[in-house]
């Protein structure tokens, strides 16, 4: 089913095709993983919420017009999603458990442990930041692409993303040993 | 230029294209100070290490259980239904039309009323006969 268009899937998902809808599931989970898994981590709720942006799709397919790709619409569902996950964190005050002050990395650890690190400031980052380091700096999006799926100016992309990174390298200063 | 000039423009390297004029000022600047590149580099070390090297995924099975749950609460369902009717709905709605349009050739006068066939059979009130149960078992009796 490779060679079917995703709008003649979605075309098929409306009228009930079940298999036309698992093939789009099948397309796009990755990238809905990798966005949702990058700003929720390797969770039971990063699953959850991946379950919920295809379940959310599905609902709203007949609001689906095509005006942006399908991969577009769902990395934009996916996104809100996982920022509505945060907040409920947040609120629960059960979002990432603190590094203690001073607890330094060495540089000559491997590089896992230093994108433990940045993965874990990236999550503390204000939400607004939050959306545009993850498509831009983790998944790779351009900042076009990045500015269509939140819907925000180029501009605000390319200064949130410079402020983040700021503030990163800031924040990581500390965790280096001299 | 000054170093916060220098590190906007470093940033700004990685997200838009620059000039090769803009280029030769920032080799000019790192190159001038070393402990300027070395915090620069930082930027491109948060850069790649932030970057994801290999593709996410939920793991096999994860579309049939999406398309189990959406089985399961009953969405599909909706959608069967509605597609259901989807089909027939021009062919539906010709059909109220057509009803709707002989009302009006075989009503006597054009009205809403009898656009939708609800003209009124009963003609005056002097018409309606009342009927008094009690008075005529009372009479009889």
């Amino acid at each position: 089913m490779s060679q079917v268009s995703d709008e003649n899937l979605v075309d098929a998902s409306k009228n009930g095709d079940m298999e036309a809808f698992k093939e789009l599931v099948d397309r796009h989970e990755g990238k809905v993983a990798g966005v949702v898994k990058s700003m929720l981590g390797d969770t039971t709720e990063a699953v959850d919420v991946g379950q919920e942006v295809f379940i959310r799709f599905y609902e709203a397919l007949d609001k689906f017009k095509g005006e942006s790709a399908v991969s577009t619409y769902l990395i934009r569902i996916a996104i809100n999603l996982s920022l509505n996950e945060i907040k409920r964190r947040k609120r629960r005050k059960l979002f990432f458990l603190p590094i203690e002050e001073g607890q330094a990395v060495k540089t000559e650890d491997t590089n896992t442990d230093m994108k433990e690190i940045i993965h874990r400031e990236i999550g503390r980052l204000d939400i607004e930041f939050q959306s545009v380091v993850t498509l831009r700096m983790i998944e790779g999006y351009s900042t076009e692409e990045t500015a269509e799926i939140l819907g925000i100016p180029l501009g605000t992309v390319l200064s949130r993303l410079a402020r983040a990174q700021k503030k990163l390298k800031l924040v990581l200063a500390k965790y280096y040993t001299a | 230029m000054t170093p916060k000039e220098i590190e906007d423009l470093y940033i700004r390297s990685f997200d838009e294209p620059m000039t090769a004029e803009e280029k030769e000022q920032l080799l000019k600047a790192m190159k001038a100070n070393s402990g300027v590149a070395t915090e620069l580099s930082r930027y491109k070390t948060i850069r790649e290490v932030a970057a994801r090297k290999t593709p996410a995924t939920y793991g096999p099975f994860f579309a049939r259980k999406v398309v189990t749950k959406i089985q399961n609460v009953g969405i599909q369902i909706d959608r069967q239904i509605i597609a259901f009717f989807k089909k027939y709905q021009l062919a539906a709605v010709g059909i109220v039309i057509a009803l709707l349009a002989l009302n009006v050739i075989f009503a006597d006068q054009l009205n809403l009323q009898s656009v939708f066939g609800l003209e009124d059979t009963t003609n005056t009130a002097d018409e309606i006969v009342s009927f008094d149960f009690y008075e005529t078992l009372n009479n009889d009796l």
